[in-house]
């Protein structure tokens, strides 16, 4: 059933992705030949042009992070909170199921964004360009073995993966929720979304007061400062999985509980 | 005035103390009501009678105050979506889609689509399959979707206004795909305002008035308990 | 099309009558095969249920009658419809004379009439 509504998921929101993808790869093309001006030319127009355009060009790369997210959370909307929703729900798959899918699909466009994207950067830097700059990772691997920052690495890792299961996660709990009121649906979720930045950020300061990563004058508990940070960092990705488990259920419960199409 | 008509029949669609409420607006007082297998029911009654509640209780998509739902001996959810084929009042369906894809996705998902059946339909409805819905007019995207619904081998058929935008000759198309359609171990539910049209197919009427079931009997019962047609007897009962 | 229906009767009794004025007026013959109840009820535009009542009732009455495996089929009883297209007959004629009284038609008027409007009806 899963491979089924992700299949169906999928192909209902390739078309925007593609568009985009387009566009920004075609940019950089013409980025990477546009910057060439800068070398050959001391005219000033075209400088000027050649800056512009390499401000739209990074417009686009922006516009291609924020489509990203603008397009999974309106797919979201459509498939449960509009008309379609009455397909949706009317189909014979678990709620779980239907919400799992959506979230699956949104980590897997947000790869394929971030594939892209380096892969723009790639034409835009051009190969050589970029190769030089990449291969300052392999020096920074053994850098990692060296200092004995594996651990970080994994934490930072960790907090990476739940950071981009949980950037649509969240979107998805706060329509979720939001349409449980029967009222302003679209201010409930905004009011959610609010209540949930509100708390993380409280949650966020509290941990790096704990493990005296701020100021000094906080003497409550003392630590070695690295074992503070390691302390930070695990409580960080513990508390990014909590929010996820949270958000998954009340995005389930909301519409198993207290649909109203 | 709650009456079920408990006949011989085994039923399908058992409903004990089902109510709805939102907030201190109440949509549907406690109800209980026995619908048998192979029965065409009509559910006739004013906008806000409860009509919406009651279909949208039996597809899952509100969830109800109080009471129990039991289709085919199936609570609301997973299985009783598998045995009920729902048409809405609304076009539901993902307008950038083809009816190909369309009929792809029922397939996928209802084992029991019958893919022919669906086609063939279209064809005497000169609707090709590989047109886009949202190149359609309103009248042709309904005909898709009442299709779709009556080409799955359903226990429980819910059809919501099903001829209110349509012409004459496609409502009488409609009507008879109904007919056609029949099958003693399933029951149809037809919602609607146009009463007069669909009477003849009928076998019970259920009148509901306020959120509350005022009357569940047969068609046949009410011609010849007071010698008006359904459609006159409701204009008669409800009038304001 | 659909057959028509009055909307102020049951339909079962219609379906009774306007089947058995077509053994009658021999749109169906005596011996011949009647769809399956489904089709026939797509044929009438009516509820299966109800056509299926209306078979039911015929056939207690004799006019038509099951063969299992093949299905419904008309009468041969030929005395049995001659005996229907007479009552049939009969209630026509009753609800005709009716009416006539209501017009304050006498016995003798209403055979003059008649007699006159049959000569009428041959030219």
């Amino acid at each position: 059933m899963l491979k089924k509504v992700l299949k169906y998921d999928m192909k209902n929101i390739y078309r925007p992705f593609m568009i985009t993808y387009g566009c920004l790869l075609v940019l950089s093309l013409a980025a990477t030949m546009i910057k060439q001006i800068e070398h050959y030319s001391n005219a000033i127009l075209l400088n000027l042009f050649a800056n512009l355009f390499l401000v739209a060009y990074i417009l686009a790369n922006v516009g291609l992070f924020l489509g990203c997210i603008i397009f999974i959370v309106v797919d979201f909307y459509k498939s449960f909170l509009t008309d379609k929703g009455f397909l949706t729900f009317t189909l014979p798959v678990k709620t779980s199921t239907l919400v799992l899918s959506k979230v699956i699909n949104a980590v897997i466009w947000e790869f394929i964004s971030f594939l892209i994207f380096v892969i723009a950067q790639i034409i835009f830097l051009g190969p050589s360009e970029f190769f030089r700059i990449i291969r300052v990772i392999p020096e920074m691997l053994k850098a990692i073995e060296y200092f004995g920052l594996l651990g970080f690495a994994i934490e930072i890792g960790g907090i990476t993966l739940l950071a981009i299961i949980n950037a649509p996660l969240v979107l998805f709990a706060c329509m979720a929720i939001g349409q449980c009121f029967s009222k302003q649906k679209i201010l409930a979720s905004i009011a959610t979304y609010i209540v949930m930045s509100f708390i993380i950020q409280f949650v966020s300061m509290a941990a790096i007061f704990i493990f005296s990563l701020g100021a000094s004058s906080y003497e409550y508990i003392v630590l070695n400062s690295v074992t503070g940070l390691h302390a930070y960092l695990i409580f960080i990705f513990l508390f990014q999985l909590l929010l996820c488990i949270i958000y998954y259920f009340a995005t389930i419960l909301s519409f198993k509980k207290k649909l109203n199409l | 005035m709650n009456k079920t008509n408990a006949t011989s029949l085994t039923p399908l669609l058992v409903c004990q103390n089902l109510s709805k409420q939102y907030g201190s607006f109440t949509a549907l007082f406690p109800m209980n009501l026995i619908i048998p297998k192979g029965r065409i029911v009509g559910l006739l009654g004013p906008n806000g009678s409860g009509k919406t509640t009651f279909i949208k209780l039996l597809n899952g998509l509100i969830t109800k105050s109080s009471g129990d739902i039991q289709v085919d001996g199936n609570p609301i959810g997973v299985e009783s979506k598998k045995v009920i084929s729902y048409l809405p009042d609304r076009t539901y369906l993902n307008m950038s889609n083809t009816v190909n894809e369309i009929l792809d996705l029922f397939e996928d998902f209802y084992e029991d689509f019958d893919r022919s059946r669906a086609l063939s339909m279209l064809e005497s409805l000169q609707i090709d399959p590989k047109s886009r819905l949202k190149t359609m007019s309103k009248g042709t995207k309904e005909k898709v979707q009442l299709i779709l619904v009556m080409s799955r081998n359903a226990k429980l058929y819910i059809l919501d206004e099903p001829i209110a935008g349509v012409d004459p000759a496609a409502r009488d198309y409609i009507l008879r795909t109904i007919i056609q359609n029949y099958n003693p171990n399933a029951t149809v539910i037809i919602a609607t305002h146009l009463i007069s049209d669909i009477e003849q197919i009928l076998d019970d009427v259920i009148f509901l008035q306020n959120g509350q079931v005022t009357l569940y009997t047969s068609v046949e019962e009410i011609r010849a308990t007071h010698g008006k047609s359904v459609d006159e007897y409701f204009r008669e009962v409800f009038r304001c | 099309m659909a057959w028509k229906f009055d909307s102020d009767r049951p339909i079962y009794t219609q379906l009774l009558e306007q089947i058995k004025l077509g053994i009658v007026s021999n749109q169906y013959l005596p011996g011949d095969k009647l769809p399956s109840v489904r089709d026939f009820a797509f044929i009438a535009g009516v509820n299966p249920n109800t056509m299926q009542r209306a078979l039911s009732q015929l056939e207690q009455q004799g006019i038509i009658f099951t063969n299992r495996t093949e299905g419904k089929y008309i009468t041969t009883d030929t005395n049995l419809i001659t005996q229907m297209r007479e009552s049939i007959a009969k209630e026509q004629v009753h609800t005709f004379c009716e009416k006539m009284r209501k017009l304050n038609y006498s016995t003798s008027e209403i055979i003059s009439l008649l007699s006159d409007v049959l000569k009428e009806e041959e030219v």
